[in-house]
């Protein structure tokens, strides 16, 4: 069966493939996605060593928990994504591990049209995407919604970290999710 | 809190799925969860709305001894009978690996990582604007005091390599740090560059990959050692 595509279709194929510890699924599982799941532990980590090893550990946690994957909750890339980004939040929780980065930084991944282009020639999407959802929210409140999904910071690091109080954070964070709640049901809508 | 609320019970799946939601709140949620079932539908929800954040970053393909450890860890090399006929042999061989193998170390050269390089690009009174790092993997910008640039243009680096072409090192921060991926190519060219430059660009920087505008600023590169 050729499977060269990264469609979600094959990809929850492989993985249930995986469950009956198919070791040739899991190969191919890899050189499918192994290049865009390792963006999103460098994007946590900002270490292409921390980040590799961040990669290995999903994969092997990929392997080990791929019969808990159910198709019709998540899909597979969403799944996968998700316990990269956990696994690399809990290697930066390690104390020796920190590497706060400015707000800016995070917030400007948004902004730089190379992303905005490459996102416009890889993906053809219905509905909203969160990219466009994350764009209707103030800025402050995507600076601190970014810093919380991609550095794992709590409302007090958060307060700390962009020097406010920790109430006005917590009001940021609480209308960020509500615009993004908002504009995935309009677009559930229009669809 | 009633957590029949269903406004609540989106809110609270949102920070459980964001990472804000901790310590108890985070527990007692986790036990909610394994009983309500549409609480969980909730928490997929959220993270199939939140995770394709990730969809726009530039892809980043790992180095191949990843897949290898991956394949150790999980015990795919197990021992086979070819092995087996393997170690055998390796008698015959190890006297004549050893000998080449002293031959390789006495001439291998020792290998380091490459070492960093620092740059503060200041202004025409010597007030420092920028501070530049960079390690082999990646660069650093810091924005020291935050600049502004006319409308519809954009400030960019670039690396002055010894006798070539100046190269990209992207747009400059106006505020705050930016950290990006140094591409190995880049990486090597490093040691090789004495100075940094900065030219005001299109909004978005160069179109033709070379500077197109003035060079405002100019800085001179050290290593960090």
């Amino acid at each position: 069966m050729a499977q060269s595509t990264d469609t979600p279709a094959t990809l929850a194929h492989l993985l249930s493939r995986c469950a009956l510890n198919d070791q040739a699924a899991l190969a191919q599982l890899y050189k499918l996605t192994s290049a865009r799941l390792m963006a999103v532990a460098f994007r946590v980590l900002q270490r292409r060593d921390w980040a590799e090893d961040v990669l290995q550990e999903s994969f092997v946690n990929i392997w080990h928990h791929a019969q808990d994957y159910q198709v019709q909750k998540a899909a597979p890339l969403t799944w996968m994504t998700h316990i990269v980004r956990n696994r690399a939040l809990d290697w930066l929780r390690r104390p020796q591990h920190e590497t706060i980065l400015d707000g800016a930084e995070v917030e400007n991944s948004w902004n730089d049209p190379a992303a905005g282009l490459f996102e416009q020639l890889s993906r053809v999407r219905e509905g909203a995407t969160i990219e466009e959802c994350m764009r209707q929210i103030e800025a402050k409140n995507r600076q601190a919604i970014a810093l919380a999904f991609w550095q794992g910071l709590t409302h007090s690091e958060l307060a700390q970290h962009m020097q406010q109080p920790i109430g006005t954070v917590k009001a940021w964070i609480r209308r960020g999710l509500a615009v993004i709640r908002k504009c995935f049901e309009v677009a559930h809508e229009l669809s | 809190m009633n957590y029949r609320n269903p406004e609540l019970k989106s809110r609270l799946a949102a920070e459980y799925v964001l990472g804000t939601l901790r310590g108890h709140a985070r527990l007692r949620f986790e036990r909610l969860m394994r009983e309500d079932e549409l609480l969980r539908d909730e928490v997929a929800d959220w993270q199939t709305r939140m995770m394709p954040l990730a969809d726009s970053l530039v892809p980043i393909k790992p180095r191949g001894r990843v897949w290898q450890d991956i394949r150790s860890s999980l015990g795919f090399d197990t021992v086979s009978r070819r092995s087996l006929l393997f170690w055998r042999n390796l008698g015959v061989f190890s006297s004549a690996a050893a000998i080449l193998m002293a031959a390789y170390i006495s001439t291998a050269p020792i290998h380091t990582s490459a070492p960093g390089y620092i740059a503060v690009i200041a202004d025409k009174h010597a007030n420092p604007v920028w501070l530049f790092s960079s390690s082999d993997t990646a660069i650093t910008i810091k924005s020291l005091v935050p600049s502004t640039v006319i409308a519809g243009r954009s400030l960019e680096l670039w690396l002055l390599p010894e006798g070539g072409q100046p190269v990209s090192l992207g747009l400059l921060p106006l505020t705050g740090n930016i950290t990006r991926l140094l591409p190995h190519a880049v990486a090597k060219l490093m040691a090789n560059s004495h100075a940094l430059a900065v030219s005001l660009e299109p909004a978005g920087g160069s179109p033709t990959g070379q500077p197109t505008g003035p060079i405002l600023y100019q800085a001179p590169i050290a290593v960090n050692t």
